[in-house]
């Protein structure tokens, strides 16, 4: 099945991507962003605050954004 | 839905700026795109010449124009080729304006993750308030950030948004900055710009606020306005109290920064000079800096240097007068000296 993942960091690309049925948000984070750790982000799904165990559905919109990003002068 | 809701309001403002700046081609892709036609029309004049001289029997002169003509052709390839180049830059670069729901979707979701969101149709702005920002200790208090939606379609940067300190704690040095990225209301989004400028782009309001908020929440101490170090103003060296920058005052001896009343000055040219750096002639009194201060080579002591003999090293005590006569005793700081004795005569 497909998600549409938006990544807020770096380049901020969106994209669907192919999940295996029963994925959960941790399980789709860990995959997406290896070595990551999922408190620093702002995680979303349908632009909605959510559990890591919560498993994905079909056209689920995931959306993470990062809790610290450096500012400049 | 009302049409006077503002959640709709706002969200037909945003659509209509983003479709409105979408529709203009990047200057870049212009630029190839003529300069293609250019060299084409060159290429066409150049064969047309060739007919031309061919049809008059004209050989040589057709033959001269031939190396025009492919001349012409290998530039037309290489504008060809920097076009075809911009392809793939500009496939995304005009996207799909998304529909009303999902701007109005974002402002819900907006209300959702901020205190106090507020759109004001009329003025073209979205504005919501963070939670009370703390720096290493330091509170700067919450922020409003608020999208000017004039300006978005014309820019997609942090030019859009105006952060504006609800209970400002600025820089004691610069009332501007309310944070070590934050100047005059402007954020200098630093790691912040590629994301921000993509997801405005797309319209995602929501993700917008949440990546100014990540950045007000981080201080990057390679590259503040203000450091935090010195928030609440500089040290002074002498008196360690807190001072404004524009309260300091530099010791031209040893370049530091001291308060007005660590400060001092030399007395002979008057420069502004610390207490560790003056030393006081004791004869004449005065405090002199480095500059005008000397040392007499005999005594030791300090001597200004109006006072100072220069081609003797010593000071008026050690030095001796025109007549020769060593005026030492004038001077209390001075041992009496011994007045030379005559030699000897030498043993018969």
């Amino acid at each position: 099945m497909k998600v549409l993942f938006l990544n807020n960091e770096g380049a901020g690309f969106a994209s669907h991507v192919e999940v295996e049925p029963g994925t959960t948000v941790d399980k789709f984070l860990a995959a997406q962003l290896p070595g990551r750790n999922a408190t620093d982000f702002l995680i979303r799904v349908n632009r909605l605050p959510v559990a890591a165990d919560q498993v994905l559905a079909e056209g689920d919109r995931v959306s993470m954004t990062p809790v610290k990003i450096a500012g400049a002068a | 839905m009302k049409r006077k809701d503002p959640i709709l309001q706002i969200a037909m403002q945003i659509q209509r700026q983003l479709a409105r700046h979408g529709h203009k081609t990047p200057r870049d892709l212009q630029d190839a795109a003529e300069n293609v036609l250019e060299r084409q029309e060159m290429v066409a004049t150049a064969w047309h010449q060739i007919t031309k001289a061919r049809q008059r029997g004209w050989h040589a002169a057709a033959r001269q124009v031939q190396g025009r003509l492919f001349h012409q052709a290998r530039l037309l390839q290489e504008r060809l080729t920097e076009l075809l180049h911009r392809e793939g830059q500009h496939t995304q670069a005009v996207p799909q304006v998304p529909c009303l729901a999902m701007f109005m979707g974002e402002l819900h979701q907006l209300q959702q993750e901020f205190e106090n969101v507020e759109l004001d149709p009329k003025g073209q702005v979205i504005s919501a308030q963070t939670q009370s920002i703390e720096l290493e200790g330091i509170t700067l208090g919450p922020f409003t950030i608020e999208l000017h939606l004039d300006r978005l379609g014309r820019r997609f940067d942090s030019g859009c948004f105006d952060l504006v300190a609800t209970e400002p704690n600025p820089a004691n040095s610069d009332d501007a900055v309310t944070h070590p990225h934050v100047r005059d209301k402007s954020l200098c989004a630093g790691e912040a710009v590629v994301p921000l400028s993509q997801v405005l782009r797309q319209g995602r309001i929501a993700d917008a606020f949440c990546i100014i908020n990540s950045v007000l929440k981080t201080y990057n101490a390679s590259s503040p306005y203000v450091h935090l170090s010195d928030w609440d103003g500089t040290s002074c060296p002498e008196c360690g109290g807190s001072v404004g920058g524009d309260d300091l005052y530099r010791c031209t001896a040893c370049d530091s920064d001291l308060c007005e009343s660590c400060i001092s000055r030399c007395d002979l040219c008057d420069d502004s000079t610390c207490s560790s750096c003056l030393e006081r002639d004791p004869i004449t009194r005065r405090y002199c800096c480095p500059s005008c201060r000397c040392f007499c080579n005999t005594c030791g002591r300090v001597v200004e240097k109006d006072e100072f003999d220069e081609s003797t090293g010593l000071c008026p005590g050690c030095s001796p007068d025109e007549s020769g006569e060593d005026t030492s005793t004038e001077n209390p700081n001075h041992e009496p000296t011994h007045e030379p004795q005559p030699a000897e005569p030498a043993a018969a």
